[in-house]
This record gives structure tokens, sequence and C-alpha cells, in this order.
């Protein structure tokens, strides 16, 4: 059962992840998946747990960030708060999030 | 700020609870549907009880329609709530604007105002009746549904899950597409407003220079670029929809063959394996859900944050705490050591001392720049004085309300607004509660009886977008009649003939000194020949009051007014 808590903590990260664009992490979490899976001794799986739990929280956080980020930059561009992202013509539009 | 949105639901309580249980109720149900079905399948069908079987049937058909009609009652409530907010916001807003002082209009953009009152509100009540209800429901069904797939089947319920960041992945770049297309098509739709705008705005232009079908063009070009901007919105949405549905039938064919072989192995029974095809839709609907509010939310904060700024703008000019409603006023005006300055950098008053007598008339005449309307501003409170004092009958205008003050005044300025509808609607604009008579009255002290009965619906005659249809001398008298209606004690006419030739200008001064009679009335004129008849004539000039005296006086004098004089006297001459 450890092995699938793991899993959908894996992959509900993963899925935020996706949502931040961030192909290169996104690509780091489905390997470190894939390692503690199939290679993994059983007795370390708690430890990779405690890891995608703190990795998951941190993610978390990253998406809170980046809809603060959103929303700063919609005050931006309604010229309400002065430009800092899109100062000098910039779009302040990010490839990914993270 | 998320404390002060949501207590904007406070008057909506009830709405809300009804909207957001429905909403609980429907996501329960929507959960429970596969578990009945399942166990119809697994439980029912090999006991072989068809009694049993119609009966749950139509007990299912019955929860059905319970859920279908709080669905309809989740959109329509929904909505309702978000509506609501809307207005209520709307309503506070427009209210917190009218009660601005001259200044805010002075440095903040009608466009600006206008986009705040009407686009920021839109999003905002989008926000309001989406947010909460479909951020909480999202994480409830899909916390759900996989819960329940996970119980009955793990393996099967983690294989649907990893289809979960593909579709997100899919989600999220379809939505940077259709915002890509949809900004594009405003953008051109933009572009065919600003011409058809021109085209309407300026169609006496277009039309003295034939250029009609020159105009055609320019629009057909916009016109086009709109249409292909639109075809490609719909095109990217049309994929959009399509990914989507191709994405959550390929999670549906996985389930169904991994279903299967577990199925034949005997890890799963039929029932079960039907109840995991339809959660596979249940799992799939809050990723939408949340994809549109995480556009949603920075949109409709960003709105409320530039709502709230407004709102916290306190109008400058306010009532005293202990203001008097003034009722009849004499118009015995006293400016005492007057100083105003409209951005405190540059003075424009400076120690202005004047005293104008009850149902005196007084003209200020003087260069442009130096005050004269300024002066004229003060004494209704458009703008508040920085120094000094003004008084109305003795009375500190400060400590009247703004309110009466105001209504003792009447001012007719050189560019009149007219509202869009008609003669009479714009006529007792000036005394909403007037009678028809006194409307009439009214009309023919202004001397425009005679033009309303030429018109061809006479008083309920549409006047057009600012009174269109009237010429510059109709609208003038206009504006006069319904001061006549208001019937203030004191008048100001801010060059109200300046812009009409000399034969009307003639016609209005008649109406203006007949409005004038037994008021105080202070008159800002540039053709010194209108001031004639004037009590007194004030000179202004960038140094302050620089002359004053009678028209005879002054001109004795050889000072500044003679100037002015002599020049304005040389031009007709020429």
């Amino acid at each position: 059962m450890l092995m699938e808590w793991f899993l959908i903590l894996a992959i509900l990260t993963g899925s935020l992840i996706v949502l931040l664009m961030h192909w290169g992490l996104f690509l780091l979490q489905v390997v470190f998946a894939v390692v503690v899976t199939s290679f993994l001794p059983t007795d370390w799986f708690w430890g990779a747990l405690i890891i995608q739990v703190i990795f998951g929280l941190w993610i978390i956080r990253q998406t809170f960030q980046a809809a603060w980020y959103q929303y700063q930059l919609e005050l931006e561009k309604t010229q309400r708060i002065p430009q800092h992202y899109t100062e000098g013509g910039r779009s302040g539009i990010k490839k990914n999030f993270l | 700020m998320l404390k002060q949105f949501f207590s904007y639901y406070k008057p909506h309580k009830r709405l809300f609870i009804i909207d957001f249980s429905s909403a609980v109720i429907v996501a329960i149900l929507e959960l429970a549907f596969p578990i009945a079905v399942q166990w119809l399948i697994d439980e029912l069908l090999p006991e072989r009880d068809w009694n049993l079987i119609v009966t749950v049937s139509i007990l299912l058909f019955a929860v059905y329609l319970l859920s279908t009609f709080l669905q309809y009652v989740v959109s329509y409530l929904g909505h309702k709530l978000g509506i609501n907010i809307e207005t209520d916001m709307r309503e506070q807003l427009f209210t917190h604007v009218q009660r601005q002082s001259f200044r805010f209009f002075d440095n903040t953009k009608t466009g600006h105002i206008m986009s705040r009152i009407t686009n920021d509100l839109f999003d905002i009540g989008e926000l309001a009746h989406h947010g909460p209800e479909d951020f909480f429901i999202a994480i409830m069904t899909f916390t759900g549904a996989f819960w329940i797939m996970f119980n009955i089947n793990p393996t099967l319920a983690l294989i649907a899950l990893v289809m979960v960041p593909l579709l997100v992945a899919l989600v999220t770049y379809c939505n940077i597409a259709m915002n890509k297309a949809w900004h594009n098509m405003y953008h051109n739709i933009a572009g065919v407003n600003a011409r058809v705008e021109d085209a309407v705005s300026g169609v006496r232009v277009v039309q003295s220079f034939t250029n009609e079908d020159f105009e055609l063009e320019r629009f057909n070009h916009d016109n086009g670029l709109f249409r292909k901007a639109k075809i490609k919105a719909y095109k990217v949405m049309a994929g959009t929809h399509s990914s989507i549905y191709m994405m959550t039938r390929l999670l549906t064919v996985i389930v169904l063959v991994v279903g299967a072989w577990l199925s034949f192995n005997g890890d799963l029974k039929y029932g079960e394996l039907v109840s995991f095809v339809l959660y596979t839709n249940v799992l799939i609907k809050p990723i939408d859900k949340i994809s549109a509010l995480l556009e949603l939310y920075p949109k409709g904060m960003a709105g409320f944050r530039r709502f709230q700024e407004i709102l916290a703008k306190e109008p400058e000019i306010k009532n005293d705490p202990n203001a008097i409603s003034v009722s009849k006023l004499t118009g015995d005006i006293q400016f005492n050591q007057v100083n105003f300055s409209y951005d405190d950098q540059q003075q424009v008053l400076e120690n202005i001392n004047l005293q104008i007598n009850p149902g005196e008339t007084v003209a200020f005449v003087g260069p442009s720049g130096a005050g004269k309307t300024t002066i004229c501003s003060l004494i209704p409170r458009f703008y508040d004085v920085n120094g000094g004092a003004i008084t109305i009958d003795g009375i500190d205008i400060r400590k009247m309300t703004k309110k009466s003050l105001r209504s003792q005044i009447g001012i007719v300025q050189q560019d009149v607004f007219l509202f869009t509808g008609t003669v009479r609607e714009n006529i007792a604009y000036g005394n909403q509660q007037a009678t028809d008579e006194e409307i009439i009255d009214a009309a023919k002290k202004a001397h425009l009886d005679q033009v309303i009965a030429k018109l061809p619906a006479g008083y309920d005659t549409q006047i057009g977008e600012r009174g269109l249809k009237l010429s510059g001398g109709q609208k003038q008298r206009l504006a006069i009649a319904r001061t006549f209606l208001k019937n203030p004690p004191i008048l100001i006419l801010d060059e109200a003939t300046s812009a009409l030739d000399t034969e009307t200008e003639r016609m209005i001064q008649q109406s203006l000194d007949l409005l004038a009679e037994n008021r105080t009335t202070l008159v800002i004129a540039h053709r010194l020949a209108t001031i004639k008849d004037a009590d007194r004539v004030v000179v202004v000039t960038n140094e302050g009051i620089a002359e004053e005296g009678s028209y005879q006086e002054l001109l004795a004098k050889d000072g500044v007014f003679a100037r002015l004089h002599k020049i304005q006297y040389e031009k007709n001459q020429d």
C-alpha cells in the first residue's frame, strides 16, 4: 500500500509540474518515481515517500506563487502597480513557473 | 483582500448557501451514480429479480431528476449570485464616482472609469460565482472519485491517474492557444469598432468629401481581418475540444482494456469495471474546472483590486459633519483672502478679496488662464479653496451641505451638455418635479417655444446624442430653459454666448438678461459688448484682481480693461 501512496503523490505532483510547464522537472519526477518503484529496496520506501511529500509541498507552494505572479502581471499590465516584470517592453509571459 | 472580497457575499448569504449546497449534493450524486450502477450489475442482476431491478431503476431515475433540478439551481442561482454581487459593486462604484470632486475627473480618464464599471466587474462577477464553488467541487469530486476508484481496484486507479498529467498538459496548452487566438480576435474587433466610430462620428466629413466607398473599403479590410482572426479562434477551439474529447476517450479505452484483463484474471467484477469507466469521466471534469479557475482568478482579483482602489479614493470635497442645509440664499457672496491651486505647485488664485451683493450682476473679464472660471468654480464647491474662505449670506460654503449649496446655483456654460432624450426631459433636468406648465413656461422665457413648435413631435422630439439635432443657439436656449426651471438665486454664466454668431448671441442675450433678473449673476465673458449692462466689471489677470468698477469707470481709468476694450474694438473695426 505504501507504494501506491507514493505513486499517487508522484502522479499528482507530476500533474502540478505540468501545470507549471517545466518539462525538465517533470522528467526528473518520472525518473524518481520509476527508480523508487522499480529499484529501491523496500526498507528505503519511507525515505522516498517523505522526499516525495516534501517535493510535492514545494510544488504546491510554487503553484500558488505562479498564481500570485499572474495576478501581479495583470496589475502591471493595467498600470495599477509600477512595472517590474513588464519593464522595457517585456511581455512578462514565462515559459515555465519554476 | 480575499476577506474583503467575501464580504460582498454577505447580503446574498442565503443564495450562496442554496447554490453551494446544491452544488455539493450534485457532486455527491455524481459520485454515487457509478456505485449504484455497480451494485445493480454485480448484486441485483445475478439474482434475476426483475421487480427489484425496476424499483431500483425508478429510484435511480428519481435521483437523476433531482440531480438535474439541482444542476439547474446551481447554474441559475450561481449566476444570479454572481450578477447580484456584480450589481452591488457597480452601484457602489457609480455612487462613489458621482461623489467625486472635479479634481478626480481632471486626473482620471473617462475610459478608465468606464472600464472599471463594466469590464472589470464582469470578471469579478464570474469569479464570485465560479471561484469558491468550482474550486471546492473540483477538489471534492476529484478526490472522491479517485478514492472510490482506488478502493475498487488500486492498480486500475493508478493507471487512470497516470493519464491525469497528460490531460493537464493538454488542457494547459490548449488554454494558452485559445488565449492567444481570442486575444488576437479582440485586437481585431477593436479595430473594427474604431473604424465604425470614426465613420459614424465623422459621417458629415465623409459625405462632404464623397468618400463613402473609401470608408467602405477601409471597413471591409478591418472586418476581413476580424473574420480571419475569428475563424482561426474557432479552429483552435475546435482543436481543443476534439483533443480533450480524444484524450478522455483514450482514458476510457485504456480503463476498459486493462479492466477487461483484470476481469479475466478475476480481480475485477463486471459492475466494478462499468463503474470504473463511469468514474473516469468524473475524474476528468475537475481538471478542466481548475484550469479555467487558474485563468479566471488573476483577472478577477486584479479587477477587484482596481475596484477597491477607486473606492479607496475619498471624495476630496465632503460635507462637514456639522454642515447645514440652506434653502433660500439671497446671493451675498464674499471671497475672503482666497488662495487656490489645482496641483499644489502653481498658485492660480492668491489672496482674492471680493464682495458681490445680492441681485448684482458682476462680469469677470481678462486673459485666458487668469482664473475667471476658477473663481466661479469655487462658489459651488467644485473645488475647495486652499486658503481663506468664501461665504454666502455670511455662511462659509464649507459649512453648507454640498447638495443644498449647489441647489442654489445655476450654471450656463459655453459647452452645453444635453442628455439623449426628448426636449421635455432635458428641460425637466433642471427640476425633476416640474409640471408640464412649468416646463412650457421655462421654454417660453428662454425663447425656445417657437423652436419647439417647429419640431416634429414638439416637446417629445428626440434631440439625439448630446443634442445633435439642435443648433448651437437652440442648445444654449435649452440650457437656459432648464436653469429657469431650477430657479436658483445665484447664476453663473460661463462664456454662455461665446460660441454663437452675433445674431444668435443677441437673441440668447435677451433670454440671459431675463434669467439674470433678481438673481446674483456672475458673468464670464470674452466679448466685452455682452457685459455693457453689468453692474460691475472685475478684471482678472495672472496677478489677481487688477481692476474693479463699472464698465464706463474702467474705460475712463485707461488700465487693463481699457486696453482689452481697445484691442477688441480694433479687431471688430478690421
